[in-house]
């Protein structure tokens, strides 16, 4: 599955971060998921649940909170702030790129005030660390 | 906030033995065509052997080797599909064919999300075709991956070599691995335009007439010397055989 890479880079961003922070335990791990990229939130619990067991003793019992982030466009030609639902309609091709490869909204969005494909994706494009608790 | 894909491009490259990124500073010099002929000859001489194009605005590679169909498999990440022996990741699988366009940033974001996600596995080499020029996917992979060698590619005019010359000049003051340079479209009494050449490759006025089918450019007169080149770089790291 393709958030396995994901979730992976996270628990070892995580992993490096306790080491840097010298925390004896990782309680939890805040990510961003951005509304773009779409990623399966269940899928990334599930895989946080296994793949912290391949990282360091630190992160074994740590827990992933998500919070969602909803994707903002800014038009660099007009200015114009946009969402998601202000875009065309993908097809299930076109959203399956979009989630592999989230630039791939200038592929197949425009602005919707002036067509321009010139956009950028300000909020909500993919998978960041927001935070990560533990104790020293 | 961090960015997670950093973290894991050290382990997804971890059983890649050697990163050869093909550069060139002018368009339309060859620097596509090199490094597919490239990853193609070190497939046919048995090296396991993958290609990215990071050239995401102007990808080419796919249309090269005839990877129009192929599409990578969701394996832990993305598997490349195999195409010619090679294992092989472009921006073109997820395109349908349409212009890409994309600012610096956007395509830093492309590039560190590909090699995240990206599942190479064990590689004796990688070979990365860059854009033309040093901006943004060619600093994205000095920055990120620093053992990359750099196979800079020129031609016979004074506008390439000029800038060739520039970037050696670039790479040596940043300290940048350079595997050599390669004379492309070189005629008989094209002179070396470095001191660190590993060969030429002559003009082929049937190569046109290869692209979309590997069979047909592993017959041609530019795979013949692009091979040899390939021999010459394997040469130069005689740790490992196939």
């Amino acid at each position: 599955m393709h958030e396995w890479a994901l979730v992976d880079a996270v628990a070892s961003a995580a992993e490096t971060a306790a080491e840097q922070e010298k925390l004896k335990k990782v309680d939890a791990v805040v990510v961003v998921l951005g509304e773009l990229q779409n990623v399966d939130r269940a899928a990334a619990r599930r895989l946080f649940a296994e793949l912290r067991k391949t990282k360091k003793k630190a992160l074994h019992r740590a827990r992933l909170e998500i919070r969602a982030e909803k994707a903002v466009f800014r038009c660099r030609a007009c200015g114009k702030t946009f969402g998601l639902r202000d875009l065309n309609k993908l097809s299930h091709k076109e959203s399956e790129a979009v989630h592999f490869l989230p630039e791939m909204a200038h592929v197949y969005t425009e602005c919707p005030a002036c067509a321009s494909r010139d956009f950028e994706i300000a909020r909500g494009r993919g998978i960041y660390v927001r935070e990560i608790r533990g104790e020293r | 906030m961090t960015d997670p894909r950093i973290f894991s491009i050290g382990m997804r490259l971890s059983k890649v033995r050697r990163i050869i990124a093909v550069t060139g500073w002018k368009g339309g010099i060859g620097k596509s065509s090199i490094a597919c002929a490239l990853a193609l000859a070190l497939a046919k001489a048995g090296f396991k052997t993958g290609l990215l194009d990071a050239d995401f605005t102007g990808a080419s590679c796919h249309i090269i080797l005839g990877a129009r169909r192929s599409f990578p498999k969701e394996i832990e990440g993305l598997e490349p599909p195999l195409v010619a022996g090679i294992k092989f990741m472009s921006a073109s699988f997820f395109s349908g064919g349409r212009a890409v366009a994309l600012r610096g940033e956007e395509i830093t974001q492309s590039l560190l999300e590909i090699f995240c996600v990206t599942q190479w596995r064990e590689l004796d080499y990688l070979i990365i075709d860059l854009p033309p020029g040093i901006s943004d996917a060619s600093l994205d992979i000095i920055r990120l991956i620093p053992r990359a060698e750099m196979l800079v590619v020129t031609t016979p005019s004074v506008l390439a070599e000029e800038t060739l010359r520039r970037s050696l000049k670039l790479f040596r003051a940043m300290r940048i691995p350079v595997a050599g340079t390669v004379l492309n479209m070189a005629d008989r009494n094209g002179r070396a335009v470095s001191d660190k050449p590993l060969g030429r490759v002559p003009f082929d006025s049937g190569y046109e007439k290869t692209l979309g089918n590997p069979r047909a450019l592993a017959a041609s007169k530019l795979f013949n010397a692009v091979a040899r080149l390939a021999a010459k770089l394997q040469a130069k790291s005689r740790d490992f055989c196939p």
